[in-house]
């Protein structure tokens, strides 16, 4: 069991590896706003394993987008945001199957747990307030999550189930 | 036997439908196996055709970023200047508040050490603030940590731009810079803003184009002029751009005698 467990949690370190690369190296060539796709990974592993296993992947996967190049400013501020995204998520755990409202709602609550630590962070620094840049955030990755959470929650059952994870 | 094919054909054209069919079942198999072998040319002809447009693509970035390279190594701020053209592989993600940077595809075993200046065609991108084997990152003008000490417009007046407001102003829109002179003196809409230099061109070189002013904040009474300033360079689009491996001067300066008679 826990050599599953272990294969599974490997699998979600290299797809948040991959994701955060994408989003450093693609996304910002598309526009100057875009989803949170590594916080969809999150969401998606908080869902299934519940706040605390959300909290602790969320802190790995904010490790990694502080430390891939351009490494962040302030290191250890992403893994702290994304574990309380992750932890935040993680409260629409359930054990069945679960409403398909879940997943949008999930991602909704975490991409806005990130978006309220960044105007924080904006507030007390004394910078302007990214109000647009927020809301532009919750709105893409919630859009995003809508389709993509299901599909990777389906994923990641299907590999529990043919026990190749 | 023709002739009288052609006059019942038009007087009663459904009269020789037979031929038609008959016509159509014995050359249609024909003209089947030819369309195939037409369908595989125009397969081929089509997968010809995208690899053709795929390269043509590909000539169209590689020469863009030929024409930047050329650009940046000709530009006024890299004359004289030993430059190292490098490549913009990743940007700080827009998730991240706050921060600009960028990543190069240039690192210390490429000669980069820390706070090398960083330019593009145009002008002042930034300067290095981590140094990998292979890659460096770029803290680039739009960071709100990033302060450039500069001269403005012919005068030549010292400032300093920065994306965070100066105290009592505004903060600029993103995008934009605030310039903050550092003496009395006026500055107008147009003044061009150059970089001041540093010790041994560490972090900045001197004479590197920052931006212009496009805007002066109203008098408040604050001590010095504070304005706007559109960068010289969008680094939302940055991709190719040079790291000016500066050197310490190594050869005395002459003297040089009095032209007073």
């Amino acid at each position: 069991m826990r050599a599953r467990f272990s294969l599974l949690s490997l699998l979600r370190a290299v797809l948040v590896v991959l994701v955060a690369a994408f989003s450093a190296v693609v996304l910002p060539r598309l526009g100057p706003l875009g989803p949170d796709l590594v916080l969809i990974v999150v969401v998606a592993a908080a869902l299934l394993g519940g706040p605390a296993k959300g909290a602790l992947l969320g802190l790995g996967a904010g490790w990694v987008v502080g430390l891939m190049p351009p490494a962040a400013a302030t290191l250890g501020a992403a893994a702290l945001t994304y574990a309380a995204a992750g932890a935040v998520s993680g409260l629409w755990h359930r054990d069945g199957a679960g409403s398909a409202l879940m997943p949008p709602l999930a991602t909704c609550a975490a991409v806005s747990t990130v978006a309220a630590m960044g105007i924080l962070r904006a507030v007390v620094s004394g910078w302007p307030v990214p109000w647009v840049s927020a809301g532009w955030s919750i709105a893409m990755t919630t859009a995003v999550g809508l389709v993509v959470v299901p599909i990777l929650i389906r994923t990641e059952r299907e590999l529990i189930r043919r026990r190749l994870a | 036997m023709t002739v009288f094919l052609l006059g019942l054909d038009l007087s009663r054209p459904g009269s020789t439908s037979f031929l038609r069919t008959g016509a159509a079942a014995a050359f249609g198999p024909v003209e089947r196996v030819m369309t195939a072998g037409r369908d595989d040319d125009v397969v081929r002809l089509t997968r010809e055709r995208d690899e053709l447009a795929g390269a043509l693509r590909q000539d169209e970035v590689n020469l863009r970023q030929a024409r930047e390279v050329t650009s940046v190594l000709a530009s006024p701020p890299a004359k004289g200047a030993k430059v190292l053209a490098a490549r913009v592989v990743a940007f700080t993600p827009a998730t991240s508040s706050g921060d600009r940077r960028v990543t190069i595809d240039v690192g210390s075993r490429d000669g980069v050490t820390k706070d090398l200046t960083v330019i593009a065609g145009t002008g002042l991108v930034g300067r290095v603030i981590t140094v990998a084997a292979w890659t460096s990152d770029v803290l680039i003008v739009g960071d709100r940590h990033l302060t450039v000490g500069v001269r403005v417009g012919t005068a030549g007046r010292l400032g300093s731009v920065s994306a965070a407001a100066p105290v009592g102003s505004m903060p600029p829109e993103p995008g934009r810079l605030s310039l903050t002179l550092l003496e009395p003196g006026t500055v107008v809409v147009g003044d061009t803003i150059t970089t001041l230099g540093s010790v041994g061109g560490r972090p900045f070189m001197p004479d590197i184009p920052v931006g212009t002013v496009i805007s002066v904040d109203p008098d408040h009474g604050q001590l010095t002029s504070t304005a706007v300033v559109e960068p010289a360079v969008d680094v939302a689009t940055l991709d190719v751009v040079a790291v000016v491996l500066s050197t310490q001067r190594s050869v005395p300066r002459p003297p040089a005698a009095s032209l007073a008679k």
